[in-house]
C-alpha cells in the first residue's frame, strides 16, 4: 500500500467519523388550533354536563379548542355577559352562547361584531337577531308534550304550568307550544302558569301552596327537568301527571318508577357536539343555515326500554 | 511500514476502527434522536398541562372577578360611600373583598379602585383602604385600564410597587356607568413557585411565563427585571404551540387557550443527552481499550503468518549473494511452505547442473590432455612402422610390407581426429584392413563374407561401431584354427533403421554369456581390443536415445549381433 493511499484513507474515514458527530437535526413544529369561547347557563344539571362534554368531544376530534364560562345560575345575566366579554377580549376564536335573556341583544353582539368575531348560540336563542342556533325546536317540543299529557289526563281536568325564566326564549316558546295545543283540548282548562324555576328547585313550601290552590289539577308541564324532578318528589303518591325536557338519567328512572310521565329527549350531548360542528364548518367557510334544529323524542314508559337500549347501542357505536 | 506484516496490522486495525466507529456513531445518533424526540414529547405534554393549569386559575380568578364586580352588596356599598363618603363603608367592602379573596388560593390580594373618589379599598389587613391618592398615580392606572385588556401587567399601587399580574373589571352603576375598578390580583412569585418551579429541571436553561411579549415571571432574573423577551428566543414563540429546536436547544412554546399567557421553555440539547453522550465517550474509550488489546494477538497473529515469509525472503537473500548450499526452512503448510519446498528443490536442481557442467568441463580437460600426448606418439609410430615398411620392400618381404601398411592405416582411422562418425564405406574399408591382420594373426583361415546394399553405403554412422563386434566373434564364437570359419557382415535398410549384422558360424554362446556382454563395463584399454560391447551400447544410447539398440541371436550354428540405429545420409552427399 502507497503511503499517500494510506493517507487518503484515513483521511476520508477521519472526514466521515466527524460528519457524523457535528450533523445534528432540528425539529420544528407549531400548531395554532381554534379556541371556541362557550358561555352555557349552568353546570350543575346532568343536561349541562353532557352537553360540555359532547362540545368537547367534538373539539378533540376536529382539533379545537374549548374554553368554558359558566354562571352559578340562570338568573345572572350581567354575569353571564360580563363572562362572554372577557372571552371576546382575550380574543378567541369563535363565541358560542346561551342566553339568559334572549330577549335583549347585550352589548358583546357589537363587540365581537367589530372584532369580527363571530358568535353563535345553542340550546337557547336570540330572539329576533339573525345570530345562529342549534337546538331543539322548543315550540314543538311544548306542543307534542301537550298532547302527551292530555292523552294520559284522558283529554279532561285541569293541567298546571311550572316554566322556567320567561326571558329565555327557550322555556317561553315550550310554553307558547304547550298553550297552542291545550287550545285545541276543549275539556282541559290551564290553571296556572308560575313561572322563574330554571335549575332552582320548587321550594316545598310553594309546592305545597301550589297544591292547596289547584287541587284538581291533574297535570303538569315543567319546562326544566330539575323543577320536574323536584314537583315530582313533594307529589309522589298522587295522580298528577308531569311531563317535561331534557334527557338525564335521573329522569328516565323517574318515568320507570311512575313518577313522570313524559319527557322529551333534549340530549345535552348531542346539541354540545353538533355545536362544534356547526363552528368547524363555519370556520372552513362553509354556507350554513342559521337554524339548526334537532329532532326530539317523546318518552314514556311505553317506549322507554325500547329507546335505551336504542341510545346504548349508538353509544356503544 | 514496509513489511507485509506492518500492512496486515495496519489493514486490521483500520477496518476495525471504522467498523466499530461507524456502528457506534450509527446507534449514537439513532438513540439521541430517539431519546429527543420521547423526551420532546413527554416535556411537552408537561408543559401543556401546566399551561392548561394556569389557564384554568386566570379563568377562574377571571370568574371570581366579575362575581365581585356583579356583586349587589359592594355595589350598594359603593353607591353609598359614593353619597355619604362614610369611611366605615370602606371597611364594610374590604371585608366583602376579604371574602372574595378567601375563595381561591390563587388571588393574593383584591382592591377595588374608585377613581372619581381618589380612593382604594383592599382586601388586605393593611391598608384597608387608601384615600386621595395622587392624581399621577391616578393617570398610571387609567392608562393600564384603558387597553381593551382584562389581563394586565401592573405595579402595585396600594403596597410595594412590584409588579403584579392582575385581572380587571368594571363595576357599573344601574344606569350602565362605570363607578369603580376591581383588581384581582396574582403574585409574581405565586405564579413562579407553582408553576415554573415544578416544570423546571436541570435541563432547562430558562423558562418564562410570558404575556405578549412581557414577562411575567422568568427563571432568569436579569430577564425579569427588564421584562422583556430576548430576541433571540422570539421566532420560537409564534402561535398557539410551538416546538423546535436548533443545534444547541429544544424550545417549546405554549400559549393558554383563554388567558394567552406564553410558557416558554429553553431545554438544553447537550443535557438531556447527557448520559447518553456520557455512554458514548466511555463506549469509545472501551473500545480503545479492547483495540489495544487485541494489538497483542494481532501481533503475535501476523508474527506466526510472517515467519515462513521472513525466513523465505531471507533465503533467497543469501542465494543472490552466491551462497547456494542455503536451503530456507519450511516452517508451514501453506502456500508459502509449498512455495519454500519448491524453492529448495529449485536450488537443488540448480546445483546439480552447476556440478553436471564442471564435470564436463573436467572431462574436457582430461580429453584435451590425452590428446596431446596421443599427437605425440602416433606420428612418431606411423614414421617407425612406414620406416619398417620401406626396409621389408626393400627385403622384397611384399607381404611384410601389406601387413604393415593395413596396420597404419588402421592405426589411422581408429586415432584419427577427423570426427566421431563416418560412412558405412568408410567403415567396411577399415573394418577390412583390421580382418586382413587379424586373418593373418590366425593363419588365414577365415573368411569374410560383406552382403552390403549400395543404398546404404553413403550412410553415416558412429566410428569402429562394428569393431568390437566382429572382435567378439574371433575371440569367442568362431574357432580359428576351423578353416570353414565365416564371418557374414550384413548392411540393409528395414522399416526406416539401418541394420549392421555381424554373424558368425561357431559354436555360438549362451544366453548367460549374452548378458554378460551387454552389461560388461566399459573398460577403458589402449589399442582396439576390448573396447565391447557395453561400449557400442552407451554409445548408441547416447548418440540416438531409444532410437537405436543392439541384440544377440545365438544357437549351435553360429551367433548374430545386430545393431540398428536411425538412418542418416552423409551431409556431403
Amino acid at each position: 500500500m502507497d503511503k499517500k493511499v494510506l493517507i487518503k484513507f484515513v483521511l476520508i474515514v477521519l472526514c466521515f467519523l466527524f460528519t457524523g458527530c457535528t450533523n445534528k437535526q432540528n425539529y420544528n413544529y407549531k400548531n395554532n388550533k381554534p379556541v371556541i369561547g362557550i358561555v352555557t347557563k349552568s353546570t350543575d344539571s346532568e343536561y349541562w354536563m353532557s352537553l360540555v362534554s359532547g362540545m368537547n368531544m367534538a373539539a378533540d376530534e376536529l382539533g379545537m379548542k374549548t374554553v368554558f364560562f359558566s354562571p352559578e345560575s340562570e338568573s345572572e345575566k350581567e354575569v353571564q355577559d360580563r363572562l362572554a366579554e372577557s372571552l371576546l377580549v382575550n380574543k378567541i376564536d369563535v363565541l358560542a352562547v346561551s342566553p339568559i335573556d334572549s330577549y335583549s341583544e347585550p352589548d358583546y353582539i357589537n363587540q365581537a361584531k367589530k372584532m369580527t368575531i363571530p358568535v353563535i348560540s345553542f340550546d337557547t336563542c336570540f330572539e329576533g337577531t339573525k345570530i345562529p342556533y342549534i337546538g331543539i325546536d322548543n315550540k314543538l317540543v311544548g306542543y307534542e308534550l301537550g298532547k302527551e299529557l292530555a292523552k294520559q289526563m284522558e283529554h279532561k281536568g285541569q293541567a298546571g304550568i311550572i316554566a322556567g325564566d320567561l326571558r329565555q326564549s327557550g322555556h317561553r316558546q315550550r310554553v307558547d307550544g304547550f298553550m297552542r295545543y291545550m287550545k285545541t283540548e276543549k275539556n282541559i282548562e290551564v290553571a296556572f302558569i308560575e313561572s322563574g324555576y330554571a335549575n332552582l328547585q320548587m321550594s316545598e313550601k310553594k309546592v305545597r301552596k301550589m297544591k292547596k290552590n289547584y287541587p284538581m289539577v291533574k297535570g303538569i308541564f315543567a319546562t326544566s327537568a330539575v323543577t320536574a324532578l323536584g314537583i315530582a318528589q313533594e307529589i309522589d303518591g298522587t295522580k298528577v301527571k308531569i311531563v317535561t325536557v331534557d334527557e338525564q338519567k335521573d329522569v328516565l328512572d323517574a318515568i320507570e318508577q311512575n313518577k313522570i310521565a313524559a319527557v322529551a329527549n333534549q340530549s345535552g350531548y348531542r346539541i354540545g357536539y353538533e355545536t362544534v360542528q356547526y363552528i368547524h364548518q363555519m370556520l372552513e367557510g362553509k354556507e350554513l343555515e342559521t337554524k339548526v334544529l334537532l329532532s326530539v323524542q317523546i318518552i314514556t314508559k311505553d317506549n322507554l326500554l325500547n329507546y335505551m337500549s336504542n341510545s346504548r347501542e349508538e353509544y356503544l357505536q | 511500514m514496509n513489511s507485509v506484516r506492518s500492512k496486515i496490522l495496519a489493514s486490521i486495525l483500520l477496518i476495525t476502527i471504522v467498523v466499530a466507529f461507524g456502528i457506534t456513531m450509527v446507534i449514537y445518533r439513532g438513540a439521541a434522536k430517539m431519546i429527543e424526540q420521547n423526551y420532546i414529547t413527554v416535556f411537552s405534554q408537561r408543559q401543556e398541562q401546566t399551561i392548561n393549569a394556569i389557564d384554568q386559575m386566570v379563568q377562574k380568578l377571571s370568574y371570581i372577578s366579575i362575581d365581585v364586580a356583579c356583586n349587589t352588596e359592594i355595589k350598594e356599598a359603593v353607591s353609598e360611600y359614593r353619597a355619604t363618603l362614610k369611611e366605615k363603608l370602606l371597611e364594610e367592602i374590604s371585608e366583602n373583598l376579604r371574602a372574595f379573596k378567601k375563595t381561591d388560593d390563587g388571588i393574593s390580594s383584591i382592591y377595588l379602585l374608585l377613581p372619581k373618589e381618589r380612593t382604594v379599598i383592599t382586601s388586605r389587613e393593611y391598608p384597608v383602604y387608601r384615600r386621595k391618592l395622587s392624581k399621577k398615580l391616578l393617570g398610571q392606572i387609567s392608562q393600564e385600564i384603558s387597553e381593551q385588556c382584562r389581563l394586565i401587567l401592573i405595579s402595585d399601587f396600594v403596597y410595594d410597587n412590584k409588579l403584579i399580574l392582575s385581572l380587571l373589571e368594571r363595576i357599573e352603576n344601574d344606569k350602565g356607568e362605570i363607578i369603580g375598578y376591581i383588581f384581582v390580583n396574582i403574585e409574581n412569585r405565586k405564579l413562579y413557585y407553582d408553576y415554573l418551579a415544578t416544570i423546571t429541571e436541570n435541563n432547562v436553561k430558562n423558562a418564562m411565563l410570558l404575556k405578549e411579549s412581557q414577562v411575567i415571571t422568568s427563571l432568569d432574573m436579569d430577564v425579569v427585571k427588564e421584562h422583556i423577551i430576548v430576541n433571540k428566543y422570539v421566532k420560537w414563540m409564534q402561535g398557539q404551540e410551538n416546538v423546535g429546536s436548533d443545534s444547541e436547544n429544544i424550545y417549546i412554546y405554549y400559549k393558554g387557550n383563554y388567558s394567552k399567557l406564553g410558557l416558554f421553555l429553553c431545554i438544553d440539547r447537550r443535557k438531556i443527552l447527557g448520559n447518553l453522550v456520557y455512554i458514548r465517550n466511555s463506549l469509545t474509550g472501551v473500545m480503545i481499550l479492547f483495540l489495544l488489546i487485541s494489538l497483542i494477538p494481532a501481533f503475535y497473529l501476523t508474527r506466526v503468518v510472517y515467519r515462513p515469509l521472513k525466513e523465505l525472503t531471507h533465503t533467497i537473500k543469501h542465494v543472490s549473494y552466491g551462497e547456494l548450499g542455503i536451503r530456507a526452512r519450511i516452517i508451514s503448510k501453506d502456500e508459502i511452505g509449498s512455495l519454500s519446498a519448491e524453492f529448495n528443490q529449485m536450488l537443488d536442481r540448480i546445483e546439480e547442473l552447476i556440478q553436471q557442467v564442471v564435470e564436463q568441463e573436467m572431462q574436457k580437460k582430461d580429453a584435451e590432455l590425452e590428446a596431446l600426448q596421443y599427437q605425440i606418439t602416433p606420428h612418431f609410430m606411423y614414421n617407425t612402422l612406414n620406416s619398417i615398411k620401406c626396409a621389408a620392400m626393400l627385403h622384397g618381404e611384399k607381404e611384410l610390407a601389406k601387413l604393415l601398411d593395413d596396420f597404419v592405416e588402421l592405426l589411422q582411422a581408429s586415432i584419427s581426429k577427423r570426427g566421431t562418425f563416418l560412412t558405412v564405406a568408410e567403415e567396411i574399408y577399415v573394418l577390412k584392413k583390421y580382418l586382413e591382420l587379424q586373418n593373418f594373426r590366425y593363419g588365414g583361415g577365415l573368411t569374410v563374407i560383406y552382403e552390403v546394399e549400395d543404398s546404404v553405403r553413403q550412410c553415416i554412422i558412429p566410428r569402429l561401431l562394428l569393431q568390437p563386434l566382429v572382435e567378439n566373434a574371433l575371440l569367442h564364437g568362431l574357432d580359428i584354427k576351423d578353416k570353414n570359419s565365416y564371418i557374414t557382415i550384413r548392411m540393409y535398410k528395414k522399416d526406416d533403421k539401418l541394420y549392421l549384422e555381424v554373424k558368425d558360424n561357431g559354436q555360438g554362446i549362451t544366453k548367460e554369456q549374452i548378458q554378460e556382454l551387454l552389461n560388461s563395463k566399459t573398460k577403458k584399454k589402449r589399442g582396439l581390443t576390448a573396447i565391447g560391447v557395453a561400449n557400442i551400447k552407451e554409445r548408441l544410447s547416447l548418440y540416438y536415445g531409444d532410437e537405436a539398440g543392439l541384440f544377440y541371436e545365438s544357437s549351435s550354428n553360429g551367433t548374430k549381433a545386430v545393431i540398428y540405429i536411425p538412418i542418416v545420409m552423409d551431409a556431403g552427399e
